[in-house]
């Protein structure tokens, strides 16, 4: 559900030659290529599930209670349901070595030894508050790092330890590992650790290495005389702009102006010219919004852990870990030992992955593995357990980025029509890369919205600090901005004296509109719906009078409602998944994917996305596997996000070649692209293997059987009960019709590869004598038998590499009305009520997606009026944070029964499902905002607007 | 030498011990590494989060819920003690665990094993003493209040709580 994403287009106006863009800490070199390079270094990876997980299969589920019914079509509860809610061992948190098969049975313990400086230099670690009974068995230094040859690279290049005598280059950095043998002792260690406040010492004042900006664009268009295009200048007409230099190492600094050139210097003019009409009044009645968000912990529940063994003998590292980017973090461990010596030389890397307990983005690309894996190098041979402790998690745990937005609109104020849109935006990314190049540029292409702007201009960078690392987070980006223009809109509303929702339809981006990046979304964007029906929420249309009784019973509370409404993206524009469905003699449906838990409910969304061909739900549902996946023999190359054409058309002569191989669990694709892999795999099967087998059992008989006296079509096909019908054919139940399939050596599995770039990629296969074409990639096939037979595509079509300059392309749209109080006293703010209205296509399941609005609503309150750090030096990277102090709403601070859900029925049950994870989130946020404003006269541009805040502008 | 204590207690049903324990070991550690019981989560190792609730009957047959991260293994010494490992019979949950899972209550599931206890025991002080059904929100409320879930928003672990109250006239009465 949330997100990772996105190599965002590499510019391809000049700038990039003369501005090189950085993700990561290495310039020039993207993350992609950097991490294939690793693996190519020699080291081999595999991915395993946790024991546990490898058998969710019917045998954990209780036969009289189960989650799902043999014919039913409804999952009854989760497919993990049973698992956790009686306490079985699913997260790589409940994991010890002597849960693993062949591993020794002793478990050794590690804990990181953090800076809580950053402005002074570190001296060394002082052991003395342990005593000399809990000094630990080993203890790891930079200096151990160096001397091995180990050493982070490409995506995750960073000193992983702070060498003695250096300052360390951000709050939170590590500076050793310790490791104990014995569990009691170690136990007894960390109390003391925590009772001593740290045990790194520091010196004479230091200034820590600042690495620069992480990376910055610009987005500029102008539209032609249609909205439909063509533009006279945009993204994805004339490519993604980069700055030239940036000015004291911080400001990025653009080409000079060129109207009448080719290269990065039109964006700078047209922008420039847009500024100047909202400066002199050409561009309409300007409104205007400075708007700060604040840095946020992710708080999910579980703590990052890991559980790691070396087997120096085999020159294989094991390790249980878990996260939502498996195939990544194993690529970054290899990246790290690629040049160890002797003693630690990894030539195999195991990894078995969990369920996750909760992950929002904070476990995608996170470093805390590579710690695990140190630990485990340096460890003599015993497995080591590395598990983060909250304190060390608000510590080191990945954040969402502070942004400060600067917005403009101007508007014509007669029509209250939109004409320009104009932004700055600064986001911190902390002390060491993550995906902050990522966030701003996804922060820009996503703060329009909802909204159509003929003209726009939105720069946005994101900059290094001393600060705790940010990264990846529900909304990645998004969430800030679209609650700044959603004020901003609502603030456009009130001067103007336009209805809220009118204003609203007036501007919102239509179908086959160009977005600001100069391309028209996919599919039918349905905004004025969501907009209607929020419209009609008793809490809106009601508004006046609860409002009156409300405060007749609550003397000195004011009551007032905001409303709000966004349109999020979900993919990264290079979405890798596979998937394979096979079904038994006796109709057993097993389904596995290449999909991480992290508690959405993506394993149970895929056993109902079976239902749709097969009439009914998956029996099985398996996360990775080892080897599972080698009988399509993918390969791949170069950087599915900024792949130049010639290249991508060389490399696809090779059948077995895709542009990426997997993702991680992020961007809100489980539902649209991990689903649509499984959907295609079970449509090759009812039509290679159920279909034929059901016209084989259909013409049995004299003259043809009852089959003759009709003209039966695939077409044709129902399921009814479980059992396969169509133009008045009998029924026949998956079961038989499985067996005759297998019987006859027809198709009875499937497994394939998908890949999306904004469009899907497709192929041509030859099944049976028949030419099939779908959304996949690469496909073998199951007939009656285990054996998977690999079939060469006859022909492929990529979605095209100026793709990637797309930037957004698939939406799913929200809205929020939100009722709140507001204690006219004291400043307080209770939400009372909010009704959300979704638009995401088909549904998997009903109750995961209202499940995972209601957990939205209650973040979304969370970040809006509670949760807050500060930044440097008073923030978590001085490990003095816990939720002692952050206030993570609790269920008095949520509005647990009165939130309610409506969700847009589907245009048609075609419709594919759609992202809507991090969606969710955002439209309570500006909704908040937008009521206290109603509530108080006061515009709040600052997160969170705390209780004292209101009581000040009161 | 670390300063230790000898323990021996009940675990859902099955006497553990006698163990030579350090007097500062967290219960939720004792439970996680000593008896391998990984069902009780840590999550704020202060008591706030509640996800490492369970429930403890004490000699006089009085049962409450304990945090086990902020309370020592050495005090639980010759209690009764049930984690979320001791609710379900075998392949039958607990009608809690079961209105749960009905309900799409959790999703993640890490703090699921502290709302089942908890929730269990409200039930259990329903069944002792019933209250009228306009009390039950309140109720639910007050019981499963200090409880965190980063991801439901609580909505449906409390639907479920209500259900299973409502269904079970044992549990309310006339107001």
């Amino acid at each position: 559900m949330d997100s990772e994403r996105r190599q965002a287009a590499v510019p391809e106006n000049g700038a990039g030659c003369d501005a090189p863009r950085r993700t990561g800490s290495h310039a020039g070199m993207n993350r992609r290529q950097v991490l294939k390079a690793s693996v190519a270094g020699g080291i081999t990876i595999a991915l395993s599930p946790l024991p546990a997980l490898s058998a969710f299969t019917a045998s954990l589920q209780p036969e009289e209670k189960g989650w799902r019914k043999d014919g039913d079509r409804n999952v009854r509860y989760r497919v993990d349901g049973f698992a956790k809610v009686t306490g079985r061992k699913i997260y790589a948190r409940d994991y010890r070595a002597a849960d693993m098969d062949s591993w020794p049975d002793e478990t050794s313990h590690a804990a990181i030894v953090f800076a809580q400086e950053a402005a002074k230099i570190y001296t060394g670690l002082d052991l003395s508050a342990l005593g000399e009974d809990l000094v630990p068995d080993i203890v790891i230094t930079a200096k151990d790092l160096h001397a091995a040859d180990i050493a982070a690279t490409g995506f995750f290049a960073t000193d992983l330890l702070c060498a003695e005598g250096q300052t360390p280059a951000y709050l939170g950095q590590p500076t050793a590992i310790l490791i104990w043998h014995d569990f009691d002792r170690f136990t007894s260690a960390r109390l003391r650790m925590q009772s001593a406040g740290s045990i790194a010492s520091f010196g004479a004042t230091g200034t820590p290495a600042q690495s620069g900006p992480y990376g910055a664009n610009r987005f500029t268009r102008v539209a032609g005389s249609n909205p439909e295009g063509p533009d006279v200048y945009s993204p994805v007409k004339d490519g993604w702009v980069g700055p030239a230099r940036y000015q004291k190492g911080e400001a990025p600094v653009w080409s000079p102006a060129k109207p009448d050139g080719q290269g990065p210097g039109r964006a700078t003019a047209y922008g420039e010219a847009m500024r100047k009409a909202l400066a002199d009044g050409t561009a309409g009645q300007v409104f205007g919004i400075t708007f700060e968000t604040q840095s946020v912990d992710q708080v999910f529940m579980e703590p990052e852990s890991g559980l790691a063994w070396y087997d120096a003998s085999k020159k294989t590292l094991n390790a249980v870990l878990g996260v939502q980017s498996p195939q990544a973090i194993l690529e970054g461990i290899a990246g790290m030992v690629a040049k160890a010596d002797t003693a630690h030389e990894v030539r195999h890397i195991e990894g078995h992955f969990g369920y996750l307990g909760g992950g929002f983005g904070g476990k995608d690309h996170t470093i805390v593995p590579l710690y695990v894996a140190l630990a485990a190098l340096f460890a003599g041979g015993r497995p080591v357990r590395l598990a983060l402790n909250r304190f060390e998690q608000f510590q080191f745990g990945l954040k969402r980025h502070a942004i400060t937005a600067d917005m403009q609109i101007g508007v014509e104020p007669q029509t209250g029509m939109f004409t320009t849109f104009t932004a700055d935006l600064d986001c911190n990314g902390g002390g060491r890369a993550n995906f902050s190049a990522s966030v701003a540029d996804v922060a820009a292409t996503g703060a329009p919205s909802i909204y159509y702007f003929p003209k726009s201009d939105v720069t946005t960078v994101a900059k290094s600090s001393r600060g705790v690392c940010a990264g990846s987070m529900r909304g990645y980006g998004t969430l800030q901005t679209m609650t700044a223009t959603e004020c901003l809109v609502d603030d456009i509303a009130r001067g103007l004296k336009i209805d809220p929702f009118a204003l609203r339809r007036r501007n919102m981006l239509q179908t086959g509109a160009l977005n600001m990046t100069g391309n028209p979304a996919s599919g039918m964007i349905r905004t004025k719906e969501v907009l209607d029906r929020l419209e009609q929420a008793s809490l809106w249309q009601n508004r006046d009078r609860d409002k009156t009784v409300f405060e007749w019973a609550n003397s000195g509370y004011t009551y007032a409602v905001g409303m709000a409404c966004v349109m999020k993206d979900f993919g990264t524009g290079a979405d890798g998944v596979l998937s394979s469905v096979s079904l038994t003699t006796d109709g057993v449906i097993e389904i596995t994917g290449n999909v991480i838990e992290m508690g959405t409910g993506i394993t149970t969304a895929l056993a109902a996305r079976a239902a749709r061909r097969l009439g009914q739900l998956a029996t099985t549902v398996r996360t990775d596997e080892p080897a599972h996946w080698d009988p399509l023999q993918l390969v791949s190359s170069g950087n599915p996000w900024g792949i130049s054409q010639a290249d991508q058309d060389e490399a696809s002569k090779n059948p077995r070649w895709v542009p990426q191989i997997s993702s991680p669990a992020s961007a809100s694709i489980g539902a649209h692209v991990n689903a649509a892999a499984v959907d295609q795999a079970a449509e090759v099967i009812r039509r290679f293997g159920l279909w034929p087998a059901a016209q084989a059992i259909w013409s049995e008989g004299q003259l043809g059987g009852q089959q003759a006296g009709e003209f039966v079509t695939y077409a044709d096909l129902r399921w009814s009960d479980g059992a396969l019908t169509g133009a008045g054919m009998e029924p026949i139940p998956l079961p038989r019709l499985a067996a005759r399939a297998h019987e006859m050596g027809l198709v009875t599995g499937a497994m394939l590869h998908a890949f999306n770039r904004w469009s899907w990629a497709t192929a041509e296969f030859d099944i049976d004598g028949t030419r099939w074409r779908g959304p996949v990639d690469a496909l073998a096939v199951q007939k009656g038998s285990a054996d998977w037979q690999l079939l060469d595509r006859t022909s492929v079509a990529f979605p095209s590499a100026a793709m990637e300059r797309v930037g957004v392309n698939y939406y799913s749209a929200c809205g929020a009305v939100v009722a709140l109080a507001v204690g006219r006293n004291d400043g307080s703010v209770q939400v009372l009520g909010v009704h959300q209205v979704l638009e995401c296509g088909s549904q998997l399941v009903p109750e995961l997606v209202s499940g995972n609005s209601e957990g939205g609503i209650a973040m979304g309150i969370g970040y809006a009026l509670h949760e807050d750090l500060p930044l440097y030096e008073d923030g978590p990277g001085n490990g003095t944070w816990n939720l002692n102090r952050y206030h993570v709403p609790k269920a008095a601070d949520v509005p647990v029964w009165n939130m309610t859900l409506e969700v847009l029925d589907p245009l048609s049950e075609t419709d594919p499902p759609k992202g809507m994870g991090e969606v969710v989130m955002i439209p309570v946020v500006p909704a908040i905002l937008n009521g206290l404003r109603e509530a108080t006269g006061h515009r709040f541009t600052k997160l969170p607007v705390t209780q004292d805040d209101i009581r000040k502008a009161l | 030498m670390i300063p230790t204590t000898t323990i021996s207690m009940t675990v859902n049903g099955a006497p553990v011990g006698p163990h030579e324990v350090p007097d500062t070991l967290p219960m939720i550690d004792y439970l996680n590494d000593h008896l391998g019981l990984t069902g009780t989560k840590f999550g704020c190792g202060l008591g706030i989060c509640h996800a490492c609730v369970v429930i403890v009957e004490r000699g006089d047959g009085t049962r409450d819920t304990e945090r086990t991260c902020i309370n020592g293994a050495a005090s639980f010494d010759g209690l009764k003690i049930t984690t979320v490992e001791g609710h379900a019979d075998g392949a039958t949950l607990s009608d809690v665990q079961q209105a749960f899972v009905d309900h799409f209550a959790f999703q993640c599931g890490y703090c699921t094993p502290g709302f089942v206890n908890e929730a269990t025991l409200m039930i259990e002080t329903l069944k002792q003493a019933p209250i009228p059904k306009n009390e039950i929100e309140a109720t639910i409320e007050t019981a499963l209040g200090e409880h965190i879930c980063r991801c439901s928003g609580y909505v449906r672990y409390y639907e479920a709580m209500r259900a299973l109250i409502e269904q079970d006239p044992r549990l309310t009465k006339e107001s």
